[in-house]
């Protein structure tokens, strides 16, 4: 048997099959097989003129295909050698069988520039204008109809086609089919008027309808999933009318699976089988979330985990959940979550802290978009930094702190700080990474300036820099700006406050804030200007006070205005000045501007500017004006004693005004409001009004607005009690110490610490050591008399 | 919220815009006039996933109160089950790749 020859004959093409063959793989984006048909084409003949303009799209073709290799040099000689045949392509004008692929082989602009050309010496062509269409509905360039003339009728199709876009877009096929009702039969856009009759007639369940509309469409129509879904379902042996099941299916929704895979999970459960019920899950998941399904997965095994601990499902105590519902790579991810939330829980986990690394290193895994890796990382920061806080100092081992150093902070952890300090000090650099991973960390930021400033363990300029950061940030937020200005005019810098408080105007124009601020910084300002003996400089500030004066500062400025009269006009006495500026007051407003006029005279500069013996008859006058509000209008006197703290020092000490509070301090006590009720006990625990704030705290303990309020009014009654005899040792204090659980003991600590300053000079030295280092031993010890 | 990318249909990488395009496209099939329920799961999950720091604080922090795992599954299939309404021109071109 002879055998067989394997070899293909080879067919002849002659140049010209070989330019159609060419201009096909044009036409289909094919540009490497093009430029090899025109090299055969070019071997056997072709001409020139002929193949010059498809050159010119084959090369343009191959530089598309070697760009997207990243091949960009190769790419760009291409388009070099493109350009040589430029010329030739923007003569050409193709003849009807050759239009098609070159438009496909084009951009939109170029595209219909082409077809426009085309139109000038031949009449429109039927194909052409379809593949037209479907590219003006599925890119929607609609500028570039504008090149076709106005009268033509593809133009004026067009424009319908675009009036129905919104409804096709919505999903409202009917009124898409209403719109296309004015599309001439031969228009490119009846094959889409036909699309939207198969769609319609699918929400109808009308069968006939669908194949009727179907045959309208050629084999080039782009949509071909959805026609292939709408065949199905109108062919007679489908199991209904509508192709909706199959278009949520096409869509990878399966949502008429839902209720189905959710009974069957049920079922499983009930069954406690544990490779059914991961099963199950794992159906469940694919159908409701076919985008995620394992992450789904995850969150139901987690659920199932979670009632099976709870004791809500009484089976499957030793099972894995995780085992059954997918790979591990995809679990890790809701286990992470989880523990972050556990970490912000009301029972910080921080003993784990190999988890926490693999939280912070998977960051990315975690979130795929790579634009939420420093906000998550932040919060993640953020969260351990809260976490880190609401363990108890003692409960907080240094190596604890070395190991989560190391993870969060990439670093070693020097600990600077004392020992009881230094997990203030580390959630503190938590919050600051926290920030510079999301300066736009609003949470963040406020929670690292409620930080230092409330606890006092950063420097001025650290704090200054913290709130710097957070307005920066946040520009828009007035509350930094506000803190800001205080820190500044705390330290005199009023420009700088007064910078920062324009800033917070131009955010909340109207706050009370901002303009008691203004006030007090023009106050500030008129006091330095007054103390450099800059009169005039004063006298613009105070009438800028003036101008801006509320009900906090206006005492400031009347008590500063009289300062500045009695400097400027020579044969005024101060407590005249004084006299003249509260006329027509209040007389709370009176006698907290001659009490706020005496404090500024006692200090050493202004001492100098104003002499002892006009100093004394202010203070009788002060005096006269404290017995006038107890008289009066003792209902003020909580407000006057609000405002003394600051200089009640050199108020008090003046026996004559310690002298009229004395009898007042009942009222006082009852009448202060909650808000600043322990700034005036402190003032009271201070000038020993002992008896009357043991009263007093009784009365106060009921109406306690929580539980930490609670306790810190415990506090003061066991220090009153001590103060007072009543208690010898420190079993009070031990008793409510122990009440208190560790995680809640920092407000009690915090508002211990003042009220060791206000013990200081009660002549009992170990109930303010006692309360500044939080340990009531010490109240136990024997002392001895010396 | 357990499901607020189910509710959108949406994957997790999803942008702004995505997110957006959807939760307009939700809202018009789902009109507070005509499915109320439905537009306020829709809303809920929009405000979940608005921004990427909601994004973040969604999926890393949302907290889950759920009495029962039978709750759990009530809510998923709740949100991934909406009425179901014809796609529009947009998703059959997202869905063909187009």
């Amino acid at each position: 048997m002879a055998r067989r020859s394997r070899k293909k004959k080879r067919i002849r093409q002659t140049p010209k099959q070989l330019l159609d063959l060419a201009l096909r793989r044009i036409g289909a984006g094919a540009g490497k097989q093009a430029l090899d048909l025109l090299k055969r084409a070019q071997f056997k003949g072709a001409s020139p003129k002929q193949t010059a303009p498809l050159w010119n799209r084959a090369y343009a073709l191959r530089a598309i295909e070697l760009e997207a290799s990243g091949l960009d040099v190769q790419a760009s000689d291409a388009r070099e050698r493109a350009a040589r045949f430029q010329d030739a392509f923007d003569n050409l004008v193709p003849s009807a069988g050759r239009l098609v692929p070159f438009l496909q082989s084009l951009e939109d602009g170029p595209c219909f520039a082409l077809y426009v050309r085309y139109l000038r010496h031949n009449p429109a062509h039927r194909e052409a204008e379809v593949r037209l269409a479907d590219r003006l509905v599925l890119k929607r360039c609609w500028q570039h109809v504008a090149l076709l003339d106005e009268k033509s009728q593809f133009r004026r199709d067009s424009q319908v086609m675009a009036s129905a876009m919104t409804a096709m877009d919505r999903g409202d096929w009917k009124r898409a089919c209403q719109i296309l009702q004015t599309v001439a039969a031969t228009s490119g856009f009846r094959v889409w008027r036909a699309f939207c009759v198969a769609m319609d007639a699918n929400t109808l369940g009308d069968r006939q309808r669908i194949t009727r509309a179907l045959k309208q469409l050629p084999s080039s129509f782009p949509l071909r999933s959805s026609v292939k879904t709408l065949r199905a379902a109108a062919r007679p042996s489908s199991s209904g009318g509508s192709a909706t099941p199959a278009m949520a299916k096409l869509f990878g929704l399966g949502r008429s699976a839902v209720p189905r895979q959710g009974r069957a999970l049920r079922n499983a459960v009930k069954s406690k089988h544990p490779a059914r019920i991961g099963s199950a899950i794992r159906n469940f998941a694919k159908t409701v979330d076919p985008l995620a399904p394992a992450e789904t997965a995850v969150q139901l095994a987690l659920a199932l985990e979670r009632a099976v601990n709870d004791g809500d499902l009484d089976f499957l105590d030793h099972w894995d959940v995780f085992s059954f519902v997918g790979p591990p790579g995809g679990l890790r991810l809701t286990q992470q979550r989880n523990l972050v939330q556990a970490l912000v829980g009301p029972e910080p986990l921080l003993e784990d802290v190999g988890e926490i690394a693999e939280l912070l290193k998977n960051i990315e895994v975690l979130f795929p978009e790579p634009a939420l890796h420093g906000l998550a990382r932040s919060r993640i920061l953020c969260a351990l930094g809260k976490a880190v806080l609401s363990m108890p100092p003692w409960e907080f081992a240094p190596e604890e702190l070395d190991d989560l150093a190391g993870i969060a902070l990439e670093g070693p952890y020097r600990i600077d700080r004392p020992y009881m300090l230094a997990g203030l000090s580390f959630a503190a650099n938590l919050y600051s990474l926290s920030v510079d991973e999301d300066p736009a960390n609003t949470d963040a930021h406020k929670r690292l300036v409620k930080l230092l400033r409330g606890t006092g363990i950063a420097k001025q300029s650290e704090l200054v820099a913290a709130y710097e950061s957070y307005a920066k940030a946040v520009p828009e937020d007035p509350d930094p700006w506000i803190a800001l200005a205080e820190l500044r005019l705390r330290h005199n810098a009023y420009r700088k406050a007064q910078n920062a408080l324009k800033k917070a105007q131009s955010y909340a124009g109207q706050d009370d804030r901002v303009i008691d601020l203004l006030a007090l910084s023009s106050i500030v300002a008129a006091d330095r200007n007054l103390r450099n003996r800059r009169f005039e400089a004063a006298e613009r500030d105070i009438l800028a006070a003036e101008a801006r004066v509320g009900p906090r500062t206006d005492p400031l400025a009347r008590a500063w205005r009289a300062l500045l009269d009695y400097r400027t006009q020579s044969r005024l006495k101060l407590v005249n000045a004084c006299e003249r500026a509260v006329a027509s007051s209040s007389p709370l407003v009176r006698a907290q501007a001659f009490c706020l006029a005496l404090a500024a005279c006692s200090s050493p500069t202004m001492h100098r500017l104003v002499p002892k013996r006009h100093q004394r008859p202010l203070k009788k006058k002060a005096a006269k004006a404290i017995r006038a509000v107890c008289d009066d209008c003792p209902e003020h006197l909580p407000q006057l004693v609000e405002r003394l703290p600051d200089s009640f020092e050199s108020v008090t000490s003046t026996q004559a005004i310690q002298g009229q509070l004395a009898g007042h301090w009942p009222q006082i006590l009852r009448a202060v409001p909650d808000r600043v009720m322990f700034k005036v006990f402190l003032v009271a625990v201070e000038v020993r009004a002992w008896s009357h704030l043991r009263k007093e705290l009784p009365r106060r303990l009921p109406r306690a607005r929580n539980r930490a309020q609670g306790r810190i009014l415990l506090l003061y009654l066991a220090t009153v009690r001590y103060l007072l005899g009543e208690d010898n040792g420190g079993a009070r204090f031990t008793k409510l110490v122990d009440s208190i659980p560790k995680s809640e003991r920092h407000p009690v600590v915090a508002a211990a610490a003042p009220l060791a300053d206000a013990t200081r000079q009660s002549f009992v030295p170990q109930l303010s050591l006692a309360l500044q280092s939080f340990n009531f031993a010490i109240l136990d010890e024997d002392r001895g008399l010396f | 919220m357990i499901s607020a990318y189910i509710v959108l249909g949406l994957r997790r990488d999803a942008t702004d815009p995505q997110i957006r395009q959807r939760y307009l496209e939700l809202v018009r099939a789902h009109p507070p006039s005509r499915d109320p329920d439905q537009f306020r799961l829709v809303a809920a999950a929009y405000e979940a996933l608005k921004t990427p720091e909601a994004r973040v604080e969604t999926r890393l922090f949302s907290v889950e109160n759920y009495s029962s795992f039978d709750e759990v599954v009530a809510e998923m299939e709740r949100a991934a089950a909406p009425e179901w309404s014809p796609p529009g021109l947009r998703e059959l071109v997202e869905v063909e790749g187009l």
